[in-house]
C-alpha cells in the first residue's frame, strides 16, 4: 500500500507507468482503459477502494453517483479534463475519442441499472452545449400539479433542472440522460418526460418562490412566502457553455429585481450537491431575501460563517432536514440562518449583489456526511 | 350534385401554371411547419411543432433540393407562428411570445426572450397557439385554441383565461385581449390596408371554415370564450354549451370557405409581389391541409364591411398550414398533420412558382344589384348562353353540433349575360340576390378565343350585404338538434389509451405512418400514436381478448398499394379490407352489389362502420339463421345493405359458435389502423340460476346506505351522483349464495373510483375500477390488484355511459366473478366467496365525480 499522501503528481505517475503502451496501440476498450488509468483510485470493481488510498477518497461508481453527471457525454468530458481541485487528472492527451467514450460506458455500467430508454428519436441529450426546453412538464412526484408551462434546463455536467415557468420556481434537479420530447407523438400537447432520477426534490415538489420580502422568521409559513413576490420568466439563454435564466422578482405587477441565475453540479470528494449562481440587480429598494430552504422547525441548527466571504449550515431536521448549504459570494450579502429557515439577504443599499449557493442533499448518515463536508470546507 | 361537383373538379389541379418543388430537410428530419418568415437576407427561418426552429439558407435557388438547413433555435414549446419584423424574430410558443436572439452572429439561436406569458393553460391538448402578424405601430396578435374536452372530442371550452381569443400584444410585452369567439383558430394574416383576418376550423359553433375580419371587441360566435368578457366576469357567468348566447352580437364572417373545398384551414397571406406570382397580387391565398391544397381569397367591401369570393388555386400539393411569400414572389408551403389528418406528404416545405406561363382564369368578382360583375385575366372568346351559367345559393345553421351542412340550397335563375366591350368582363344577372346567402356560380364553357378553358370555373361568394343595403347572417339562429346522448355511450373503444392492451398478435405497434412517397406499396413509420401497424417482419394477425356477438363497429384504415387485410368478425366471417375498389369493405365469398365505391386508393385514411348478427342455434345447436353484415359504409356512405355469409370465410377459424373474438388480418399485407370501437348489440349470457330474489333498485330508498368519508353523495330520482372528496357510500348485509349487480355509470375525468365486493368485516375484496381519467391506471373494468385483471386501455372514455355488471355464482367452494361491460366479459376469476359474499360499495377517489343509474341488484339465496 502507499502512504495516504499520495500526491497527484505520483499518482498520474503510477498511472503512466502501469499504461505503458499507451497511444501507440490500436483503441483499447473500456475496460482496458478503465483497468490502465481508473482502477487503481476507483478500483477493479468501480467501489472507489483502489489500491491508492487518497485523503480525498476516489468515488464509487456503485451507486451511479453524480457530482459530475452519469451520461456518457458527461464522463468523457469529465475523464478528459479532470475535477480541479481534486486529485482527478485529465486523461484528454492519453484516450481517443472513442476510448473516452469507452471507458465512461463501462464506467456506467458499474452503476445501478438506468431506467428504460424511450425511442431514440425523440429523446434531447445534452451535448457540449446546454439545452434549455420549453413544454408541459407532468408532475415532478406523485400526487403533485403539472405544469403546462414548464422549463428543464440540461447542463453538461449531466444535471437537468426542472422549472415552474409561469411564476419561476426551481422544484426539483434530476441527474442523468435529459428528456424524451413525447409532444413529438399524438395530436400535440403531451406532456414532456424528464428522464433524469431526481436528485433533490425541492419542498415535497411544492417549492415556493425564492425571492421573498421577509427573513425566515417571519415566513415560517408557506402562505406568507407564496404571498410575498414572485418570479417572471423574462430570458433564457446559452453563453459560453453556461445555461443563464434570466427572471424579475414582481412585487404584483413590479418589477423590484433582475435575477439572472445559473446552476451547475458542485462536488466535494465527500458529498455531491449542486451550486446555484446568483446575479441580483435591484430596480427598487424593497426589501428582498433569497429563501433557500426551511430550517430544523425548533430544532437546533449549525452554522459556520466561513473566513473567505462564505457560509455553511445543515439542516439536521424538519421539512429541508439533511440539506447542507454552502454560500459563497462575490459582493457582500447577509447570512441569515436560524430554525425558521436558511436565506440570503440583499442588501438595499446596494444596486447589484452576486452569490451562489450550493446544496448538498445528503442521504442517509447525513451527521457523518455534514462533518466531512466541514472538514473539507473550513480552513 | 355532389358527384357532378367531384368530377368537375378532378382535373383542374393548377399545376400547368404553378410548379411545386419539395425541399429536402435533413435525412431522417421531421419538419412539421408551424410558422415561416424570411430574413433581411433572404434566408428563411421555419417554426415546428416540434419545437425547433430551423434556419434554410438559400430557400430561392433554383433548385428547391439544394437549400442547406440547420437547427437555429430547439426545446421550444411548438411554434406556430413565427414573424420576423425587421431584425427581430419573433415566436409564438404554446405558452409564451418570445424574441429570438442570436448573440454571436453564428446563425443559432443564444438567446430567447419570454415577452409575455399572459393568458391562461390548463394542459389541455388542443390548447394552441397561433399567430403572428404585426401591425404598423409594432403590435402582435396571436389567437388562443379552446380547449376540446369530454363529452365529445371536439367539445371547445374555455377553462383558462382568454382560451378563445384573438389577443393583441403591444411593443412593450402587455397583451389586451382583442376579440372572442373563436374555436380552433389556425391562422392569422393582414393585409396591405392593415386590417387582420383570422381563419377558424368546422367544429362545435362553427358551420364551415370561415375567414374572419377581426376588429377589436366584436365577437366570431363561439360562447365558451364569453366567460372570460367583462360582463361574464361581473356576473359569474358560464356560457352554456349547447345555448347560444343571444345577447351578444355575432359577426359574419368575410368569405365561408365550402366544406368540400377546405375542412382544416391554416393561415392566409396576400400577394404583394409585382406580379411575381401571376396576376392576383391584392389578393389571400389560404393554406388548406387536410385537402392538401391552396385556395385563393378575393375580397372587396360592401358598405365598409369586407366580404367575397373563394376560388381553388392549386391542388395537390400536401398538408398545407402555413403559406409565406418569399421576397421573390414565390409561395412557400409549410406542411404537417399530425394528429390532424391530411393529404401527403404530411410535412416538409415546398416552393409554389409561377411558371409565367398565361393563365386563363376568373380573376376577381364583384357584387353588383343584381348580380355579378365577373373580370378574368385574359379575353373571353364570347358571353356564354344564359344555360351555361350555373348558380346555386346556400346557408348554414348556428349550432353546438359539430359543423353544418350547407343549408336550404336555392337555384337561381340567371336572367342576363353581358360580355365587356374589351371582352375581360362579364355581366351576370341574377334573380333573387340576397343577403345572407352564399352564391355558387359555374362557368363550364367559357373559353379563350384559341379554345382554352377556365383553370378553375367555378366560385362561391359569401353575400353578407347587398348592393342596396340589405344585410343578414349567413349562418342562421335555428333550433339546435335534440341534446344527443354522448356518442360515446355504449361503445367499446378497443384501442383508446393503450393500443394493445385488449389484443393479441405479435409485430404490431402504435407509430404514425404514412406511405412512403418514393414506394407506394411501402409505410413510413415514426414514433406517434396515429396508428396500430403490423410493422413487424413475421406480424401475426391482431386478435381481441374478448369475445363478441352481435355488435356495431366503426375503425379506421388505410393501406399501402397492394396491400391485403381483413377483419374477421367472431374469428371467421371477414370483412375484406385489401386495396381493391369494388372489394374493399365487402364481405368475402358473398355477392357485393355496390350503388357507390368510396374507397380512394392507398394511403388515403377511411372509416369504416356497419352492423354484424352472430348466427343463430337453436337448443340443441342447430343452426336456425346466417352470420349477417348489415348497412356497412365507407366515410360514411352506405356502400352495402346487407350480405350473409352461408357459413366461415377461408382463413377463419372452423365451425360456427355463439360468440368469438375479432381478429385482423396481419400476415399478408401491411395495414393501419386506429380507433377500433365495438357497440355491443347483445349481451354475453352470464346469468344467476336457482333460487333468485326480485331485482331490487338500489337508490330507491337513502337509508340503504352508510355514508364513509368526505365526498359529496346525492340521489335525486333514483340517480346517484358523486363528487368533492374521497369516500364511499356501503351496503353490508348477510352472505349470499350468488349475486348480480348492474348499473349505468358515467365517470367524469379526473379521479378514479371503484365498485368494491365486501366481505362480512365491511373490507373490500374485490376492486373494480370505474377510471378515466388520462395518465392514471387501471381503467374502469380492471380487477385492481388482481393478476392479469388490470385493463389500461380507455375502453370507456370520460362522460361516456357503461353498462357496469358483475356476476357472482357459487361454483365449487368458491365464487366464480364476471364482469361485464356493456354486456362483453372482461373479468373472469375466482374468489373465496367469503372475502366477497356480503355486501358492495361504492367507493369515490380524490378529484373523482361519476353518476350511476338504473342501479340494481339480485341475489341468490
Amino acid at each position: 500500500m502507499l502512504c495516504p499522501r499520495t500526491s497527484i503528481r505520483t499518482l498520474l505517475a503510477f498511472a503512466l507507468i502501469s499504461a505503458p503502451t499507451l497511444a501507440q496501440e490500436s483503441e483499447r476498450s473500456g475496460e482496458e482503459v478503465y483497468k490502465q488509468l481508473c482502477a487503481v483510485c476507483h478500483g477493479d470493481t468501480g467501489d472507489g477502494k483502489g489500491l491508492v488510498q487518497l485523503d480525498r477518497p476516489a468515488r464509487s461508481f456503485r451507486d451511479g453517483g453524480f457530482s459530475f453527471g452519469n451520461t456518457k457525454e458527461a464522463i468523457s468530458r469529465t475523464v478528459a479534463a479532470g475535477i480541479g481541485g481534486t486529485p482527478m487528472p485529465g486523461f484528454a492527451t492519453m484516450l481517443s475519442e472513442k476510448e473516452l467514450e469507452a471507458v465512461a460506458e463501462y464506467v456506467i455500467a458499474f452503476g445501478p441499472e438506468q431506467p428504460e430508454a424511450p425511442d431514440a428519436a425523440m429523446r434531447l441529450t445534452v451535448g457540449k452545449r446546454p439545452q434549455i426546453v420549453r413544454g408541459h412538464l407532468p408532475p415532478v412526484a406523485p400526487g403533485k400539479k403539472e405544469h403546462p408551462r414548464g422549463l428543464l434546463v440540461g447542463t453538461v455536467d449531466g444535471l437537468s433542472w426542472e422549472y415552474a415557468a409561469d411564476d419561476l420556481r426551481l422544484l426539483a434537479v434530476r441527474q442523468g440522460e435529459f428528456v424524451s420530447r413525447e409532444d413529438w407523438k399524438g395530436r400535440g400537447g403531451t406532456p414532456l418526460k424528464p428522464l433524469g432520477r431526481i436528485v433533490h426534490l425541492r419542498e415535497d415538489g411544492e417549492a415556493t418562490t425564492e425571492f421573498v420580502q421577509f427573513p425566515p422568521e417571519h415566513i415560517a409559513s408557506a402562505v406568507m412566502r407564496s404571498t410575498a413576490y414572485w418570479r417572471a420568466l423574462k430570458a433564457t439563454e446559452v453563453r459560453e457553455g453556461r445555461a443563464w435564466i434570466e427572471s424579475k422578482v414582481m412585487e404584483g405587477e413590479t418589477p423590484i429585481a433582475t435575477v439572472r441565475e445559473s446552476g451547475e453540479a458542485f462536488s466535494l470528494s465527500t458529498a455531491a450537491g449542486y451550486r446555484r449562481t446568483f446575479e441580483v440587480e435591484r430596480h427598487t429598494d424593497s426589501t428582498l431575501h433569497f429563501f433557500a430552504g426551511s430550517g430544523p422547525r425548533g430544532g437546533e441548527l449549525e452554522s459556520i460563517p466561513l473566513d473567505n466571504a462564505g457560509f455553511l449550515c445543515f439542516v439536521p431536521s424538519g421539512e429541508d432536514s439533511g440539506t447542507a448549504y454552502f454560500f459563497q459570494t462575490r459582493t457582500v450579502v447577509e447570512y441569515i440562518a436560524n430554525p425558521h429557515g436558511v436565506s440570503v439577504k440583499i442588501p438595499t443599499d446596494e444596486q447589484t449583489a452576486g452569490f451562489a449557493v450550493t446544496v448538498f442533499p445528503l442521504p442517509a448518515g447525513a451527521a457523518e456526511a455534514w462533518a466531512q463536508i466541514k472538514k473539507e470546507v473550513m480552513p | 350534385m355532389l358527384t357532378a361537383l367531384m368530377l368537375a373538379a378532378a382535373p383542374q389541379v393548377g399545376g400547368e401554371h404553378y410548379t411545386v418543388e419539395y425541399l429536402t430537410p435533413p435525412e431522417g428530419e421531421i419538419v412539421e411547419v408551424g410558422g415561416m418568415d424570411f430574413l433581411p437576407n433572404g434566408d428563411l427561418l421555419v417554426s415546428t411543432r416540434r419545437g425547433r426552429v430551423w434556419y434554410v439558407t438559400d430557400p430561392m435557388g433554383e433548385n428547391a433540393a439544394d437549400a442547406k438547413w440547420h437547427i437555429f433555435a430547439e426545446g421550444l414549446h411548438e411554434g406556430l407562428g413565427l414573424n420576423v419584423v425587421g431584425e427581430n424574430i419573433y415566436l409564438i410558443q404554446r405558452g409564451e411570445v418570445s424574441r429570438l436572439i442570436d448573440l454571436d452572429g453564428d446563425r443559432v439561436c443564444d438567446r430567447i426572450e419570454t415577452l409575455t406569458q399572459d393568458w391562461g393553460m390548463t394542459g389541455n391538448y388542443h390548447e394552441f397557439a397561433f399567430g403572428l402578424p404585426n401591425d404598423d405601430e409594432g403590435n402582435l396578435y396571436f389567437s388562443l385554441n379552446l380547449g376540446f374536452w369530454s363529452p365529445e372530442w371536439w367539445h371547445g371550452l374555455s377553462r383558462a383565461a382568454y382560451r378563445g381569443w384573438v389577443m393583441k400584444m403591444s411593443p412593450d410585452g402587455k397583451v389586451e385581449p382583442f376579440a372572442s369567439g373563436v374555436r380552433s383558430p389556425c391562422g392569422l394574416g393582414m393585409n396591405a390596408a392593415g386590417d387582420l383576418f383570422y381563419t377558424d376550423n368546422q367544429g362545435d359553433w362553427m358551420a364551415s371554415s370561415p375567414i374572419y375580419h377581426v376588429q377589436p371587441g366584436k365577437w366570431y360566435g363561439h360562447p365558451a370564450s364569453l366567460r372570460w368578457t367583462e360582463e361574464y366576469q361581473k356576473e359569474g357567468r358560464v356560457p352554456s354549451s349547447t345555448i347560444p348566447a343571444s345577447d351578444q352580437e355575432r359577426q359574419n364572417a368575410a368569405v365561408w370557405l365550402p366544406y368540400a373545398w377546405s375542412r382544416s384551414t391554416g393561415n392566409l397571406e396576400e400577394a404583394n409581389t409585382d406580379g411575381a406570382f401571376g396576376p392576383f397580387d391584392g389578393q389571400f391565398f389560404v393554406a388548406e391541409l387536410t385537402e392538401g391544397r391552396v385556395l385563393r381569397v378575393q375580397m372587396e367591401q360592401v358598405d365598409g364591411e369586407y366580404q367575397g369570393a373563394v376560388f381553388r388555386f392549386r391542388d395537390q400539393i400536401g398538408s398545407v398550414c402555413r403559406v409565406a411569400f418569399a421576397p421573390d414572389g414565390s409561395l412557400f408551403t409549410g406542411f404537417t398533420n399530425r394528429g390532424w389528418g391530411g393529404r401527403a406528404p404530411g410535412h416538409g416545405l415546398a416552393r409554389v412558382r409561377w411558371n409565367g406561363k398565361q393563365v386563363f382564369d376568373m380573376h376577381r368578382v364583384s357584387l353588383t344589384e343584381d348580380g355579378f360583375e365577373i373580370f378574368f385575366t385574359e379575353e373571353v372568346a364570347s358571353a356564354p348562353s344564359l344555360a351555361d351559367v350555373e348558380a346555386e345559393s346556400y346557408d348554414y345553421n348556428y349550432w353546438w353540433d359539430y359543423g353544418s351542412p350547407q343549408q336550404r340550397f336555392a337555384s337561381h335563375e340567371v336572367t342576363a349575360v353581358a360580355l365587356a366591350r374589351d371582352k375581360k368582363s362579364l355581366r351576370v344577372r341574377i334573380a333573387g340576390i340576397e343577403a345572407g346567402r352564399c352564391m355558387r356560380l359555374k362557368l363550364p364553357t367559357l373559353r379563350t378565343a384559341d379554345g382554352r378553358a377556365l383553370l378553375h370555373d367555378e366560385f362561391h361568394y359569401t353575400i353578407n350585404r347587398t348592393r342596396d343595403g340589405e344585410s343578414a347572417l349567413v349562418v342562421k339562429d335555428t333550433t339546435p338538434p335534440a341534446d344527443k346522448q354522448n356518442a360515446s355511450d355504449g361503445w367499446l373503444h378497443l384501442t383508446w389509451g393503450d393500443a394493445l392492451d385488449r389484443w393479441e398478435g405479435s409485430g404490431w405497434e402504435l407509430v404514425d405512418a404514412e406511405l412512403d412517397p418514393n414506394d407506394k406499396s411501402k409505410l413510413v413509420t415514426r414514433p406517434g400514436i396515429g396508428a396500430l401497424v403490423n410493422t413487424g417482419d413475421g406480424a401475426t394477425d391482431l386478435m381481441s381478448k374478448q369475445e363478441f356477438g352481435d355488435c356495431e363497429f366503426f375503425f379506421r384504415i388505410m393501406l399501402p398499394q397492394g396491400s391485403d387485410s381483413g377483419l374477421y368478425f367472431m374469428d371467421r366471417y371477414e370483412l375484406q379490407l385489401n386495396d381493391k375498389r369494388g372489394q374493399f369493405a365487402g364481405v368475402h365469398s358473398v355477392k357485393n352489389p355496390r350503388v357507390l365505391d368510396q374507397y380512394q386508393g392507398p394511403g388515403v385514411w377511411h372509416t369504416v362502420s356497419g352492423r354484424f348478427f352472430a348466427p343463430r342455434f337453436d337448443e340443441n345447436g342447430r343452426k336456425v339463421r346466417n352470420a349477417k353484415f348489415e348497412q356497412i359504409m365507407i366515410d360514411g356512405v352506405m356502400v352495402l345493405g346487407s350480405a350473409e355469409p352461408g357459413g366461415e370465410t377461408g382463413g377463419g377459424a372452423e365451425g360456427e359458435v355463439a360468440r368469438a373474438p375479432l381478429r385482423f388480418q396481419g400476415w399478408l399485407g401491411k395495414v393501419c389502423l386506429g380507433d377500433i370501437r365495438i357497440r355491443p348489440l347483445d349481451r354475453a349470457p352470464v346469468e344467476l340460476s336457482g333460487t333468485l330474489t326480485p331485482w331490487m333498485n338500489l337508490f330507491e330508498q337513502d337509508s340503504l346506505w352508510e355514508e364513509v368519508g368526505s365526498a359529496n353523495f346525492q340521489v335525486s330520482d333514483q340517480v346517484l351522483r358523486a363528487s368533492e372528496g374521497s369516500g364511499s357510500l356501503r351496503v353490508v348485509g348477510d352472505a349470499v349464495s350468488g349475486f348480480e349487480v348492474r348499473a349505468v355509470v358515467r365517470v367524469a375525468e379526473g379521479g378514479a373510483s371503484s365498485l368494491a365486493l365486501l366481505n362480512g368485516d365491511g373490507g373490500a375484496g374485490l376492486r373494480i375500477a370505474l377510471n378515466a381519467s388520462p395518465g392514471a391506471q387501471p381503467k374502469t373494468g380492471s380487477a385492481i390488484g388482481v393478476e392479469g385483471g388490470t385493463i389500461t386501455t380507455d375502453l370507456i372514455p370520460g362522460g361516456a355511459g357503461a353498462d357496469v355488471q358483475i356476476v357472482g355464482v357459487a361454483e365449487g367452494g368458491e365464487m366464480r366473478v364476471r364482469v361485464l361491460l356493456n354486456g362483453v366479459v372482461f373479468q373472469d376469476l375466482r374468489m373465496p366467496a367469503d372475502q366477497i359474499n356480503r355486501g358492495f360499495a361504492i367507493e369515490l377517489g380524490e378529484g373523482a365525480s361519476l353518476e350511476m343509474s338504473e342501479a340494481r341488484a339480485r341475489f341468490q339465496l
